[in-house]
């Protein structure tokens, strides 16, 4: 009964409904607080959501309960790859992977490789993947990703056809769409696959890449108001709180500086000019999310 | 939330979670009222939250608190000493402070905002926060008046001010 809940789960995880995947689980581990599967399951549902804090307490759970499991070491290094500890994601994975039978494993630890420079392992464990799922939708994905890294857009053009004629909400695959129509320099068709994630998901970051190389090869001016909202909305907390404050010291020190030297009117002007700074940062994320719905709001299948 | 508690999720308290806020608020607060404000706020929307991150939340508004003291009194001493002698040099210093209070400001707030999306996630309520920052603007020059004592003007002024 758990077992086939914990199926179900994955299911629903699969077809990415998160919420429904955590739901269930959430009564999985009511009944039994220590299913390493279903901590593991609920971890990938978790990352799914972005809820990166949940899912890294969940993949340890899953260890402690099983720490011999490879889909557990699967969940943990999803869970290292989504935080950028690729050394350790790498440890998970090689564990992951030692489940013969686990395509998934091998795209994961694939996505790993090829974040960590070493595209040759990547293509490796992309076709070891393929071999057991000649079918596995990641798996083609991921290989029509590296095709477009190599610069093989004829191939990867074929291979993501392939996917999203079988899923064609697959967000990733129509990213990696985007990415390679936007190579061959067709931006509707680029425009066409990134409106279409973002009408699903706002804050998908690999489609945010993309819409505003878009919008910067549609025009300077615009291109670069796009990234510098951009910036200052989807970047790491850390890095917007790096440039606020570091924008607010140099920002202090020329006040300063300037009364100081006697430059009153600069100092009017520096203050002026900060004010009209904090606003705009204060507004930009709201404002880029707004402009965004508004862009994407005729989405086109 | 019921049955199965994911750690990531907040446990919001029953007679304090009406008055949770935006961690925007508290941030604001720190700019345009002061740190007397912002860093009480802080600390009631974490309880008030029940923030998975609570402990932390308390802890780095302790830490806020405690380095804006330590650094108060460093400067004085300074002053004191003669060591700093010029308004430029001292003006200097005392942005060290602002930045300070302010990155703390952010970082507590970057931290909350994190609980806070999963509060609301789960249709926990947000009360209005912009009552909050008017009251404590009109109880700003109050609060800054208690005493001329510069270590107190230092501890509960405002990032910019």
């Amino acid at each position: 009964m758990i077992d086939s809940l914990v199926d179900r789960a994955d299911q629903q995880r699969r077809a990415r409904d998160y919420q429904a995947a955590v739901q269930t689980l959430r009564v999985v581990l009511a009944s039994d607080a220590t299913h390493a599967r279903a901590h593991a399951t609920l971890a990938l549902a978790l990352l799914g959501m972005r809820r990166i804090a949940g899912a890294e307490a969940e993949a340890e759970a899953a260890l402690v309960a099983d720490g011999g499991d490879p889909f557990c070491h699967q969940a943990a290094a999803a869970v290292r790859l989504a935080q950028h500890r690729l050394a350790e994601a790498w440890g998970y994975a090689r564990v992951a992977i030692t489940d013969d039978d686990d395509p998934d494993a091998r795209v994961l630890a694939a996505a790993i490789r090829d974040a960590s420079g070493h595209r040759d392992e990547a293509r490796a464990l992309i076709d070891e993947a393929l071999e057991l799922d000649p079918g596995h939708l990641a798996a083609l994905a991921a290989q029509a990703g590296l095709d477009l890294a190599d610069g093989q857009l004829t191939d990867a053009r074929r291979r993501i056809a392939v996917v999203l004629g079988v899923d064609p909400r697959d967000p990733t695959a129509r990213v990696i769409a985007a990415r390679v129509a936007l190579a061959a320099g067709d931006l509707a068709v680029a425009e066409t696959h990134t409106r279409f994630v973002l009408g699903f998901d706002a804050g998908h970051r690999g489609a945010l890449d993309v819409w505003m190389a878009l919008k910067a090869q549609r025009g300077v001016l615009l291109g670069a108001w796009w990234r510098i909202t951009g910036f200052m909305s989807v970047r790491s907390p850390r890095a917007r709180i790096g440039v606020m404050i570091g924008a607010y010291v140099l920002v202090r020190i020329a006040i300063i500086a300037a009364a100081a030297l006697g430059y009153e009117q600069l100092e009017d002007s520096i203050g002026m000019a900060w004010l009209g700074f904090c606003v705009y940062t204060w507004t930009a994320p709201t404002m880029f999310r707004w402009m965004l719905r508004r862009e994407v709001q005729t989405i086109q299948v | 939330m019921s049955g199965y508690q994911i750690a990531d999720e907040p446990t919001p308290s029953d007679v304090l979670g009406n008055a949770v806020c935006s961690p925007s608020g508290p941030l604001l607060a720190t700019m345009m009222c002061g740190a007397w404000l912002a860093w009480p706020w802080f600390a009631f929307n974490a309880i008030a939250m029940g923030s998975p991150t609570k402990r932390r939340e308390l802890a780095m508004v302790g830490l806020a608190l405690g380095g804006t003291i330590v650094l108060a009194i460093v400067v004085r001493a300074l002053v004191g000493a003669g060591i700093i002698e010029s308004a430029f040099v001292l003006q200097l210093a005392l942005l060290g402070i602002s930045a300070w209070k302010v990155g703390m400001a952010y970082a507590i707030s970057t931290v909350q905002t994190r609980a806070f999306d999963v509060y609301t996630l789960y249709g926990g309520k947000v009360a209005r926060a912009m009552v909050v920052l008017i009251l404590g603007q009109y109880l700003r020059r109050l609060v800054l008046g208690v005493t001329d004592d510069p270590i107190w003007q230092i501890i509960v002024s405002g990032g910019p001010s």
